[in-house]
C-alpha cells in the first residue's frame, strides 16, 4: 500500500482532479470551435486540462513529500450549520420568515458549546425581532412573515 | 486636478455621504474587533442593501468598512493579543507587550496616529498615480488585458501563504466556476447542469459569504478559548513629543512599504505589515527591544497595513483588477451598478473616483477622532461570547443570499460554498485566490477569445504585443522565483514570522 506522506495534499489533489473531470465532461458536450473562432466549450476545456494537471501535481507531491496530518474536523458543527442554512431556504417560501429564522438560529445554537437553553431561547427571540425590524420592515425584504 | 479634488470633497462632504462614511468606518471598526467576520464577508453581506444606493455613496460606505477594519483589528491585537485581521498579526507582538507594561493607551494612540498619517499620504499616491495609469490602460487591447489579468493572478498566487501549486489550482478552479452561466458570445448555457437558476452564473454574494463567513464560523465552533481583556483603565491615549519623534520615521517607512505592496494582488496589507516589522527590527539601534514593547514595532506595521489598504484601490479603479477579495467585491458592485470596471471609470465617473478619494481622507480623520474616545466601548464588545455572535452571522448570511435576487436558490448556493470552503480550509487551500479567479473568469475568457480572434488562432499574439509580452514575462519570472526552493523558504519564513 502506498503511504500517504501528506494526506492534505493527496486529498486536495484528488478533489482538484474530480472538479477537473466534471468540468471537462461538461465542457466537452459544448461546441469547441477552433482556436481562431472559439466555441463556448473551448476555454472551459482548457481550464479543465490545466486544473487536472495542477491537481495531479498536488497529488504526486502529496505522495512523495511529507506533510502535516489532517486536522480534526468538526463534522457535527459543519452538518448543523449547513443544515441551518438549507433549512432557512427550505422553510422561507413555505413557513414564512419568522419560522425560517427560528429554525435556522436554533440549529446554529445547537452547534454551540457550551449549550445554555434559557439564554439561547432569549437570544433567538431577540434575533427574530431584530431581523424582522431591520430586514423586513426597514429594508422591505419581499417575504411573508407568517405562512 | 485641484478642481477634481474640490468636486470630490463637495460630494463627499454632503450630509448623506458623510453619514455613509461614518457608518462604514464604524461598522468596519466593529467587525475588525469581532473575530470570525472579516471585511470581505461584511461587504458581501451588505451588497444587496447597496442595490438601491447611488454608486458614490455605496463606494464610500464599503471603502469605510475596509479601512475601518484595519483600525479595529489593531485594537484587539494590542489589548488582547488577538488580531482581528491578519494584517494586524505583527502589531500583536509589541503592541500587546506595551499594553502589559501599562502603556496600552500609548500603543493604541501610536496605531491610530500612524494609520492616519499613512492613510493621508497614500491617498496622495492614488491621486497622482491613478489618472496616468488609467490613461496608459486606455490604449490596452485584448492581449494586454489578458496579460495584465494573468500577471495579477500569478502575483496573488505567489504572495499567498502555503503551496504555490495549490494556490494556482484554486485560481483555476475559481476561473472555471466563474464561467458558469450563459456564454457571452454564443448565448449557450454552460456548466449549469440544466438548472435554470444557474443561467445568470453562480451568485457572487452567496459564493463569497459561503467561503469567507460560513466556513469561518464552522472553523471557530471548536475554538472555545475564553477571551480575557486587559482590564486596566485606559489612560494616556495620546503621544508626547518624544514619542512622536520616535514613531515618525517608522511611520514614513511603513507608509512607503505599504504603498508599494498594496498595489500588488494578494494579501498586500498583511505582507506589508510583516515586511515593515522586519525592516524596523533590522535597522533599529536596539533590536533586542523588539518583542518587548518597542513602539516602532507598532508604528511601522500599523502604518504599512493602512497604506496598503488604500493603495490596493489603484489597480481596481484603473484597470478593473482586484488586489484582494474586498476589491473583487467592489468590482462586483461596479458591475451591479451598471458601470464597466476598467480605465474608463476615471473619465466616465469622475465624481465616483474623486469623492471616494475625498471620503478616504474624511474617513481616516473620523476614525482617529472617534475611535480613541470610543475604545472603552469597543473593548466591552470584546467580552461578547462567540456563541451569540455566530448564529447571527449565519442568519444574516442566509438573509443576504436570499436578498440578492429574492430566490432561495442562492441560499442553497451559500450552503454549498460554506461546505466546500470548510473542506478546502481543512486541506490548506486558501479561498482568496479562488475568489480573485472567480471574479476575473469571464473577463479573462473574453479577452483571450478576442485576442485569438484577432490573430486567427495564433497564440504568438501575446508575445508580439510588447506590453503584453512584458507583463507575461514578469508573471513567468514571479512564478519561477516562487517555486525555487531557497526563495520559497525565505518567503515562508517571512510569512510565518
Amino acid at each position: 500500500m502506498i503511504r500517504l506522506r501528506s494526506p492534505k495534499n493527496v486529498l486536495a489533489g484528488l478533489l482538484f482532479i474530480l472538479f477537473a473531470a466534471v468540468l471537462g465532461w461538461q465542457s466537452s458536450k459544448l461546441e469547441l470551435g477552433t482556436a481562431g473562432r472559439m466555441g463556448p466549450g473551448y476555454f472551459p476545456l482548457l481550464l479543465a486540462q490545466l486544473l487536472g494537471l495542477l491537481g495531479l501535481g498536488v497529488l504526486v507531491g502529496g505522495l512523495r513529500r511529507d506533510g502535516d496530518a489532517l486536522p480534526r474536523a468538526d463534522w457535527l458543527g459543519l452538518l448543523l450549520i449547513t443544515a441551518a442554512i438549507v433549512a432557512f431556504g427550505f422553510i422561507l417560501p413555505r413557513g414564512g420568515f419568522i419560522a425560517a429564522v427560528l429554525v435556522c438560529s436554533a440549529l446554529c445554537v445547537a452547534a454551540s458549546r457550551p449549550f445554555k437553553p434559557l439564554a439561547s431561547a432569549l437570544f433567538i427571540l431577540g434575533l427574530i425581532a431584530f431581523c424582522t425590524i431591520v430586514f423586513v420592515w426597514g429594508l422591505k425584504m419581499p417575504v411573508q412573515l407568517l405562512p | 486636478m485641484l478642481d477634481n479634488l474640490l468636486l470630490g470633497f463637495s460630494v463627499a462632504l454632503s450630509l448623506d455621504n458623510l453619514a455613509y462614511c461614518l457608518a462604514g468606518a464604524l461598522l468596519g471598526t466593529l467587525i475588525g474587533i469581532l473575530p470570525g467576520l472579516g471585511p470581505a464577508a461584511t461587504v458581501a453581506l451588505l451588497l444587496p442593501i447597496t442595490f438601491t444606493m447611488s454608486p458614490v455613496s455605496c463606494f464610500i460606505m464599503l471603502a469605510g468598512i475596509y479601512y475601518g477594519a484595519q483600525y479595529g483589528g489593531s485594537t484587539t491585537a494590542i489589548l488582547l493579543k488577538m488580531p482581528g485581521e491578519t494584517s494586524s498579526v505583527v502589531t500583536a507582538i509589541d503592541g500587546h507587550e506595551m499594553a502589559r507594561q501599562g502603556m496600552a493607551g500609548k500603543a493604541l494612540a501610536t496605531a491610530a496616529i500612524g494609520s492616519f498619517i499613512a492613510g493621508s499620504l497614500s491617498v496622495l499616491l492614488l491621486v497622482f498615480f491613478s489618472p496616468p495609469l488609467a490613461e496608459l490602460a486606455l490604449n490596452f487591447g485584448a492581449p494586454e488585458y489578458f496579460s495584465v489579468m494573468v500577471l495579477g493572478l500569478i502575483v496573488a498566487v505567489t504572495l499567498a501563504s502555503g503551496s504555490v501549486l495549490k494556490a494556482l489550482a484554486m485560481v483555476v478552479l475559481g476561473l472555471s466556476l466563474g464561467l458558469v452561466g450563459q456564454d457571452q458570445f454564443s448565448g449557450e448555457f454552460r456548466l449549469t447542469f440544466g438548472q435554470l437558476e444557474l443561467s445568470g452564473g453562480l451568485d457572487f454574494v452567496a459564493v463569497t459569504m459561503g467561503l469567507f463567513a460560513v466556513s469561518e464560523v464552522v472553523k471557530n465552533l471548536s475554538d472555545t478559548t475564553e477571551r480575557g481583556v486587559v482590564t486596566q483603565k485606559l489612560k494616556g491615549l495620546w503621544l508626547t513629543w518624544t514619542d512622536f519623534k520616535a514613531i515618525i520615521m517608522p511611520v514614513l517607512r511603513g507608509t512607503g512599504i505599504g504603498s508599494i505592496l498594496g498595489v500588488l494582488p494578494g494579501g498586500g496589507a498583511a505582507i506589508a505589515s510583516f515586511v515593515s516589522y522586519s525592516l524596523e527590527k533590522g535597522i533599529s539601534k536596539q533590536p533586542e527591544t523588539f518583542g518587548k514593547g518597542a513602539i516602532a514595532g507598532v508604528a511601522g506595521p500599523e502604518s504599512a497595513n493602512n497604506a496598503a489598504a488604500q493603495t490596493s484601490f489603484i489597480p481596481m479603479l484603473t484597470l478593473g483588477i482586484p488586489a484582494n477579495p474586498v476589491m473583487a467585491l467592489l468590482i462586483a458592485v461596479l458591475i451591479i451598478q451598471g458601470i464597466t470596471p476598467g480605465p474608463r471609470v476615471l473619465t466616465a465617473q469622475p465624481t465616483l473616483f474623486w469623492a471616494l478619494i475625498a471620503s478616504m481622507w474624511i474617513g481616516n480623520l473620523m476614525l482617529v477622532i472617534l475611535n480613541l474616545p470610543l475604545i472603552g466601548m469597543w473593548t466591552r464588545l470584546l467580552t461578547l461570547p462567540y456563541r451569540y455572535l455566530f448564529p447571527a452571522i449565519i442568519v444574516f448570511s442566509a438573509i443576504g443570499a436570499y436578498n440578492t435576487d429574492s430566490s432561495v436558490f442562492e441560499v442553497y448556493v451559500l450552503a454549498a460554498f460554506g461546505l466546500l470552503g470548510y473542506l478546502l480550509m481543512l486541506l490548506d487551500c486558501e479561498p482568496a485566490p479562488f475568489l480573485l479567479g472567480f471574479v476575473l473568469g469571464p473577463m479573462l475568457e473574453d479577452h483571450f477569445r478576442r485576442s485569438m480572434l484577432i490573430s486567427r488562432g495564433d497564440p504568438m499574439i501575446f508575445l508580439q504585443h510588447p506590453i503584453a509580452a512584458t507583463l507575461l514575462a514578469i508573471a513567468a519570472v514571479a512564478l519561477i522565483l516562487a517555486v525555487i526552493p531557497t526563495v520559497r523558504r525565505k518567503r515562508d519564513e517571512a510569512l510565518q514570522e
